[in-house]
């Protein structure tokens, strides 16, 4: 369990803990400092449970955040709930869960599962390590299995309500900050069922929004992973008939080359097709959990992919071959899943291996053999990837011969001291980065004002090219891209990244919205993961300058060079005089203030992508060949 | 992930009609007083300021403010 101490001067803290199946740990916290305080019995502390929670939040949901993160702590609040809301619908009572957010902050989950046992409703709620979760007989496949969820939402609540009603009758306990307000019985004419309502505590999550597209995107997920349940979000119903199926067909969105495989039984479930592209894309779910970072059974499923092709065509592909353009995705349910990290996104658990191999592997050539029709498309793709793989091999050795003869050194590159590399990440604080610039000029100025040991520069000359539609050989043939990947480093693999974060640093004039426009379509269409891990961001530099004699104020846009105007010109009746400076250029930014740009305040925005169909349409629209279609756009929305 | 407008296209989009709309209009169409685009009658301007009535060499016309 991932513990997050935090170290309060003078003074030591143990924290004692036992759970059932761990063992019983202690954590002797070290103080930096050298000065002495008494350390004795008084200074031991036991937390009860709920305190324990709202004391050290991170334990037990991750991030605390306010919202703008999908993995904030407000929506895993609202997972923790709606999790045992989809766990009476796996164990078949409830096909429908409603949710529903109020103006003041309040969240309510009803299901029409079973309902909460009437006797122990506060218990459940409040004790934590109580549930009926151990018992596999009426929970079998279930995430939450430790019997922290709900009890964690309701220590971070400032109000917190759950009601059970069963065969007519109902009880129902409020809470407030985790204290038992309010115990009701009663008989009642609702369904069977539970409702928890539970509105987020704002000391703990001060600045807090929803971000509904986040809330939506989980919504369909447990649509897709249980199919035939209906949830709603007000008047919207989140619905699927045919489960993953359903989520691989979005996410394939009309390009796929055959019609997907798509197995189920009791434990697993996966589709799959291709689609005319290079680079996979897996989405893997553990008892309902988005796997983001895979684990073993990503691999698994990767191999059983494989040998089932390998089996139908009676052929030795190669991995790569076979895999290149696969989109995939793929749940299962294991009764003790182990993850490899507390938040839950790598699968640890060895065993399921030959298992999963053999059933996909089987799924997926008895498929083949029942649509010969797609298996020769299939066929067919893999010789085609095959074909280009070796095609490459050629021309990245002519290309890499060319490039030990010119020099090993790339010009356009003044790198950084530091690099992560494969299995040893950059500690914390000393993440690297690169900023690609547009131009010498600009990066003059960045070169003479970053920090050397961690931020690299790499200048573009003039506009890259537009690579849309273009063959993986021009990787090769154009010097500047060749250039530029090299510098990353992600040639053969995009783990094999030598920065934490890769900045487009273009000035903020239009020119500089194109040249981002042409290198967010370079990595989208080579390096398309480099995008979907958020390895991307662009750098926000100030457009205007406004000062005074005493006070400068730097402005991201022109509405913050007016409140600045307005604040530097004074309130008196004297309008002191004021500077407006526009900068044109990030090279005509001085290396002493660009300083501060990069600096720890450093502004940056993550490039993010929703879905891999997505990016398709994207940027056959804007980079493609349809010049009328685009022109027609352009001449409705000229601004 | 399954809305019409994703980040990354709203992203796209942004930058691409910011730019175009520029190009259109501050560099691809005449004026209509004169029929010259701004880049033309900049090179007029600078014709117009080194004129001393000897020859200037094409290549000096370039980057002169």
């Amino acid at each position: 369990m991932l513990e997050r101490n935090v170290v309060k001067k003078n003074e030591i803290q143990y924290s004692i803990r036992t759970l059932p199946g761990t063992k019983k740990t202690i954590k002797h916290v070290k103080k930096m400092s050298v000065s002495q305080s008494i350390y004795d019995e008084s200074k031991i502390r036991t937390l009860s449970s709920l305190e324990h929670i709202r004391k050290r939040p991170g334990m037990y949901i991750g991030r605390l955040g306010d919202g703008s993160h999908p993995d904030d702590g407000i929506y895993i609040l609202l997972k923790e709930v709606v999790d045992n809301a989809i766990d009476e619908f796996i164990m078949g009572s409830g096909k429908r869960i409603n949710i529903a957010f109020s103006d003041d902050g309040l969240v309510a989950v009803r299901d029409f599962g079973r309902g909460i046992p009437l006797g122990k409703i506060v218990d459940c709620v409040s004790t934590i390590n109580t549930g009926a979760k151990y018992n596999t007989d009426v929970f079998q496949f279930s995430v939450g299995l430790n019997g922290v969820g709900t009890k964690a939402v309701n220590a971070m609540s400032r109000y917190f309500k759950v009601t059970a009603y069963r065969e007519g009758i109902y009880a129902s306990a409020e809470f407030e900050r985790g204290k038992l307000v309010k115990e009701e019985q009663g008989s009642t004419e609702e369904k069977n069922g539970t409702l928890v309502e539970f509105e987020p505590d704002p000391q703990l999550f001060p600045e807090l929004s929803y971000d509904m597209e986040y809330i939506e995107k989980r919504l369909w997920r447990y649509a897709y992973l249980n199919a035939g349940l209906k949830i709603y979000l007000s008047r919207t119903c989140y619905h699927s008939s045919k489960g993953l199926l359903d989520l691989l067909e979005k996410e394939l969105n009309g390009g796929s080359i055959y019609e997907p495989i798509y197995f189920k039984d009791a434990t697993l479930e996966f589709a799959l097709s291709h689609i005319d592209s290079y680079g996979d894309t897996y989405y893997t779910f553990v008892n309902g959990t988005y796997t983001s970072e895979g684990g073993t059974h990503l691999s698994a499923f990767r191999e059983g992919i494989l040998k089932g092709i390998n089996e139908y065509s009676n052929k030795k592909f190669v991995g790569k071959d076979v895999r290149d353009g696969v989109v995939g995705t793929l749940a299962i349910k294991i009764k003790e899943p182990v993850f490899e990290s507390q938040t839950k996104n790598k699968l640890g658990n060895t065993e399921v291996r030959s298992w999963i191999v053999n059933t996909v592997k089987d799924a997926v050539s008895s498929a083949l053999y029942k649509n010969t029709e797609a298996a020769e498309v299939l066929i067919e793709k893999i010789l085609r990837n095959e074909r280009v793989r070796k095609e490459l091999q050629s021309v990245r050795k002519e290309a890499r011969a060319k490039a030990k003869k010119v020099a090993l050194k790339i010009a356009q590159l003044k790198d950084c001291k530091y690099h992560p590399s494969k299995g040893k990440p950059s500690p914390e604080g000393r993440e690297s980065m690169i900023f690609i610039t547009e131009g010498q000029s600009a990066a003059g100025s960045i070169v003479s004002s970053r920090d050397p040991m961690t931020q690299a520069v790499f200048s573009l000359k003039g506009k890259p090219m537009n690579v849309f539609g273009q063959k993986l050989a021009l990787l090769y043939k154009n010097e500047e891209m060749y250039s530029l990947m090299r510098a990353l480093d992600i040639e053969d693999s995009i783990a094999n990244l030598r920065f934490d974060k890769v900045i487009l640093a273009t000035d903020a004039d239009v020119d500089g919205l194109h040249i981002r426009n042409l290198l967010l379509t370079f990595f989208l269409h080579y390096f398309e993961p480099l995008v979907k891990l958020g390895h991307i961001y662009i750098l926000e530099t100030p457009i205007y300058r406004v000062r005074n004699r005493k006070e400068t104020i730097y402005c991201y846009s022109e509405k913050e060079k007016e409140t600045a105007t307005r604040k530097l010109q004074g309130r008196g009746k004297v309008v002191k005089n004021v500077e407006t400076t526009r900068f044109k250029g990030l090279g005509e930014i001085s290396p002493k203030e660009f300083k501060q740009f990069i600096g720890p305040d450093i502004r940056l925005r993550n490039v993010t992508m929703d879905s891999v169909s997505e990016v398709a349409k994207v940027l056959s629209f804007y980079m493609g060949k349809n010049t009328p279609d685009r022109k027609q756009y352009i001449m409705e929305h000229l601004v | 992930m399954y809305t019409p407008h994703g980040k990354l296209h709203q992203l796209f989009d942004d930058n691409f009609l910011e730019y175009t709309s520029y190009v259109i209009r501050e560099r691809a169409i005449p004026d209509i007083d004169d029929g010259l685009k701004p880049v033309q009658r900049r090179i007029l301007q600078t014709l117009y300021n080194m004129d001393d009535g000897r020859f200037h060499k094409v290549a000096n016309v370039v980057g002169k403010p």
